[in-house]
């Protein structure tokens, strides 16, 4: 219907229409400008602990909004440098693993035959794990550590994102402009790349994004047995996590609000994928 | 079998006054359909043509009751199906009629069954809902519908799957659910146009049948003039939510007064041309311009735009339906037209 | 039909194998000696050797793990060198619990999640509906542990109707009433956000279904709403809904492990929490199998169940 909308207004029109939309993006834009300027914003260090007598301050006590944790570090404070960590640490795996994906899927559906097949049922062993407990595995072998989770997160994301590259690549190659470029005699490579890639490439982002929101999940998991992020950096998970010992004395703050910032964030991720699923792709709604 | 006499000695089985029903656009409302009066007779068949957006779907639905809430803004006029009104009816009532005393056959047979269930479990689920019959019973009288549909194993097609039988044969099935609690009226929305052209036959064929030997009243609507010829006692046409001409269908065709219903019948010349042509009919319309959008006002004929007879008086006066010269001297049904041209009695 | 049943249940064949050596790998991927793995740091030098050729490590890899699936096909899971106990005889009773509270978790994501969004569906646009999708749409991006220790915290600490911990009273004669007293806060935590994801797709597949022509067309029967939106509508929106929760029983085992931590729940979860952090490299292993095996065997079940309901897998009619 709006075909002859420019991208841009078609951008806009989408996006007034759709205010969950809106607000999920406005989250994640301010999100990433705080973990730019969080030594600006922040009041206090990620790790200050000055005020010893400041310890499990309520929030809302004078200079700590959101109250201080067992160790009289303000709890905003942390929270504002813990964007960095959730940040890098939901983006970067899905990306990589979906450029690995993006390859994966691409040759796996266009040698289909054996090539194909064979990666695809090696891909089906990971299906019979839950990607929790295989995130879990692979970082209980590697050790803990941000790098190690964020390797497992790409190991245990590539398999659902092969797949999807991988069926939308074997739909693409039935189409005519496939057989179209090979007759005019172009490569197999510049064939995948050049004309396949772009047409599989929406579903793939629509999908990315969605995961971004899941992985900040999965990777708060993680860091709460002790397999992600290490103290004393300021992180969401294991912040959350660090309050349990505080809420069994009858004090949740400490974990409420990481918690409420890892929900937060997730959410924005997921609406921005039903938007740029909208957005891209208006049929498959 | 027995033929049924037509007698028009009796109280007519559906008989609708005035009808208007309004709808609820984002600007207010909008009357689909105004001021429709039909009346039917037991065991007549009754066709009812026009384009889509004529409002001849809006009627049916009107009949049927089947108009969400959430679009419905009211009724006004009445719907007597043997004396008692639906629209001052309670839901509980209304919905007792459904199936018992009238029934749907949908125009999609592709899409109108559960796919998920067998079609002969189907028909018996509505038997079951309605009628004090064991599942045996029901059973049985599922097969016998089934045979009467001119099926010929029905035994196997009562243990098939939607998705197993052509289309000619979901429909069969569609009009043997319609018929399977013995309604005194059948309202068809374009039973045909979703069947191939050599199937379409055979189902109206079918209708005929049913129509001669249950003596079952039949409302049917269609977009087809062919259709009309080959089915109907009596016709009406309508445009933009109005009846712009009605009668006995042999007056109407052989003598049509509407400048609409010439357009129709000159798309449609032959019956045989449509059936040895497998071309979808939609594309047999060829007046040229659109029914008029009813969210804008209008005045003068509805047709006006689009009419080659349209003078100046046309675009600002509405005309009424006035009673035109009927060529038969059956006088219980009126022909009557909307147009200024049409030869008064 | 039969035909599909037998050829989804010789699929799991490849996978079961794909899953053990998957499983037996992951201790040999970890750089360095196994055998100094598995003991630690401090091993001597003769327990170092004594292990190595225990576990064989100084046959060729496919013979190792042969030897090893010989040993798991017979139900001996290895040896756990921190608990120095046999890891059958430690897991398994573990895992029994486990699959009580993720059954649990499950019920209450079907009951809830599937009701709930049927709901939504028949009254699209009503304030429930609206209200509902809001909480759900946020809910599905929440932590089961978060969830899980805030859960505690306000029915456990702050309103004590609930336990804190455990699975039965331990001072109390247990019986099912107790179990299912403990069972609550766990199962909850650990649902909720399939609850919602579930939620969310059920009403998306009976909003597709409420809209076909046959919908409509059994509407102008007199059948009351309540039957054709149970035995049509739901029935034609099955396939998909199921298709969602064995997604969702991915989710609730991996959410039942955290859950099992807050709640000191004895599951396999809990031993693999502590396995984790003495770096009890056989015990995380064995846990991981069976919890794999076990979501194999439900996605069989959910493939299958896929099967039985879809009319067009069924024989034919015969002529």
């Amino acid at each position: 219907m709006n075909t002859e909308l420019s991208w841009g207004s078609k951008v806009m029109r989408i996006f007034g229409k759709d205010k969950t939309a809106a607000l999920g993006i406005t989250i994640i834009i301010v999100t990433a400008l705080v973990a730019i300027f969080a030594d600006w914003l922040s009041p206090y260090g990620p790790n200050s602990a000055a005020d010893t007598a400041q310890r499990l301050a309520m929030p809302g006590t004078a200079g700590h909004l959101f109250g201080t944790d067992d160790q009289g570090r303000d709890i905003l404070s942390r929270i504002i440098y813990g964007t960095r960590t959730s940040l890098f640490s939901s983006i970067v795996p899905v990306v990589i693993s979906a450029v690995v994906s993006m390859c994966l899927g691409i040759i796996a559906g266009f040698f289909q035959g054996r090539i194909g097949n064979s990666l695809m049922r090696i891909m089906d062993v990971f299906f019979a794990f839950p990607s929790v407990l295989l995130a879990i595995a692979i970082a209980a072998i590697l050790g803990p550590g941000l790098l190690n989770v964020c390797i497992a997160m790409v190991i245990v994301r590539i398999p659902y994102m092969t797949r999807i590259v991988y069926t939308d690549t074997i739909q693409e190659m039935q189409k005519e402009y496939v057989e179209a470029s090979r007759a005019y005699g172009m490569g197999r490579a510049a064939v995948m790349f050049r004309e396949i890639m772009p047409n599989v490439l929406p579903s793939l982002i629509v999908y990315s994004a969605t995961l971004c929101g899941v992985t900040i999940v999965t990777v708060a998991g993680l860091s709460f047995i002790g397999l992600g992020v290490q103290p004393p950096t300021a992180d969401w998970g294991l912040m959350a996590s660090e309050g349990q010992n505080v809420l069994m004395q009858g004090d949740p703050y400490v974990t409420l609000f990481p918690g409420l910032a890892i929900i937060i964030l997730a959410f924005a991720f997921s609406t921005l994928g039903d938007w740029l699923r909208d957005l891209l792709d208006p049929t498959q709604k | 079998m027995n033929m049924i006499e037509k007698t028009d000695s009796q109280d007519p089985v559906l008989n609708i006054e005035h009808l208007t029903t309004k709808i609820k656009i984002s600007s207010g409302e909008v009357s689909v359909i105004e001021d429709i009066n039909l009346k039917l007779n037991k065991g007549e068949i009754m066709v009812v043509v026009g384009e889509s957006g004529s409002g001849k779907s809006m009627t049916i639905n009107s009949i049927m009751q089947l108009i969400p809430k959430k679009l419905l803004k009211g009724y006004e006029g009445s719907i007597k199906l043997d004396q008692s009104d639906l629209l001052t009816m309670n839901d509980r009532d209304k919905w007792k009629l459904r199936g018992n005393k009238i029934s749907l056959v949908t125009q999609n047979a592709m899409t109108s069954l559960d796919p998920s269930y067998r079609v002969g479990k189907q028909i018996v689920e509505i038997i079951l809902a309605s009628q004090h019959v064991s599942k045996a019973d029901a059973k049985g009288k599922t097969i016998d519908l089934l045979k009467k549909m001119g099926i010929e194993d029905p035994e196997r097609i009562y243990q098939s799957y939607p998705h197993q039988l052509s289309g000619g044969l979901r429909q069969r099935v569609i009009i043997a659910m319609a018929l399977s609690c013995n309604p005194e009226i059948i309202i068809a929305d374009e039973p045909t146009s979703a069947l191939d052209p050599t199937v379409q036959l055979q189902v109206l064929d079918l209708l005929k049948d049913v129509n001669r030997n249950f003596g079952t009243t039949i409302l049917m609507i269609t977009h087809d003039f062919g259709v009309v010829s080959y089915m109907a006692d009596k016709v009406v046409v309508m445009y933009a939510g109005q009846i712009v001409e009605t009668g006995l269908a042999k007056d109407v065709i052989n003598d049509p007064q509407h400048p609409y219903t010439k357009s129709l019948l000159k798309c449609i010349p032959d019956l045989k041309w449509i059936y040895s042509n497998s071309n979808n009919n939609t594309s047999l319309f060829n007046i040229p311009g659109e029914v008029p959008d009813l969210t804008k006002k209008i005045t003068g004929c509805r047709f006006a735009a689009r009419c080659f007879k349209a003078v100046a008086q046309c675009s600002q006066i509405q005309p009424e339906l006035k009673k035109v010269n009927a060529l038969s001297s059956e006088n219980n049904m009126e022909h009557l037209s909307r147009c200024i041209f049409a030869k008064e009695d | 039909m039969y035909k599909y049943i037998i050829s989804r249940l010789l699929y799991v064949i490849p996978v079961l194998i794909g899953v053990t050596i998957l499983v037996f790998l992951m201790i040999h991927l970890i750089p360095g000696d196994p055998a100094q793995t598995i003991l630690g740091g401090e091993a001597t030098k003769s327990a170092l050797a004594k292990l190595r050729s225990q576990m064989g490590l100084d046959q060729p890899l496919i013979i190792q793990y042969f030897d090893w699936l010989k040993k798991i096909i017979t139900g001996n899971l290895g040896f756990s060198y921190t608990l120095h106990m046999n890891i059958a005889s430690e897991l398994l009773p573990k895992f029994w619990n486990s699959i009580i509270l993720t059954l649990a978790s499950l019920v209450i994501a079907i009951i809830l999640g599937v009701g709930s969004g049927v709901l939504s569906a028949i009254y699209k646009g009503s304030i429930f509906d609206k209200v509902f999708m809001a909480i759900s749409s946020i809910g599905a991006s929440i932590p089961v542990f978060w969830i899980a220790l805030m859960l505690m915290w306000l029915l456990a600490l702050q309103y004590p109707i609930f336990p804190i911990n455990g699975m039965v009273n331990m001072r109390g004669n247990g019986g099912p009433l107790d179990l299912l007293y403990h069972l609550v806060l766990p199962a909850f935590a650990t649902s909720l956000v399939s609850v919602a994801v579930i939620a969310q797709l059920t009403r998306n597949a009976v909003l597709d279904e409420i809209k076909k022509d046959y919908v409509s067309f059994f509407k102008s029967f007199n059948l009351s709403k309540v039957h054709i939106n149970i035995f049509h509508v739901l029935r034609n929106a099955l396939p998909p809904i199921i298709n969602i929760i064995g997604l969702q029983v991915g989710y609730i085992i991996g959410g039942a492990l955290f859950s099992e931590i807050v709640f000191s729940w004895p599951g396999v979860g809990q031993a693999m929490y502590t396995a984790i952090s003495s770096k009890d490299y056989p015990m995380i292993q064995a846990g991981i199998l069976l919890i794999a095996c076990g979501f194999v065997f439900v996605n069989l079940i959910v493939d299958i169940i896929n099967i039985m309901i879809n009319p067009k897998l069924h024989e034919s009619v015969s002529k």
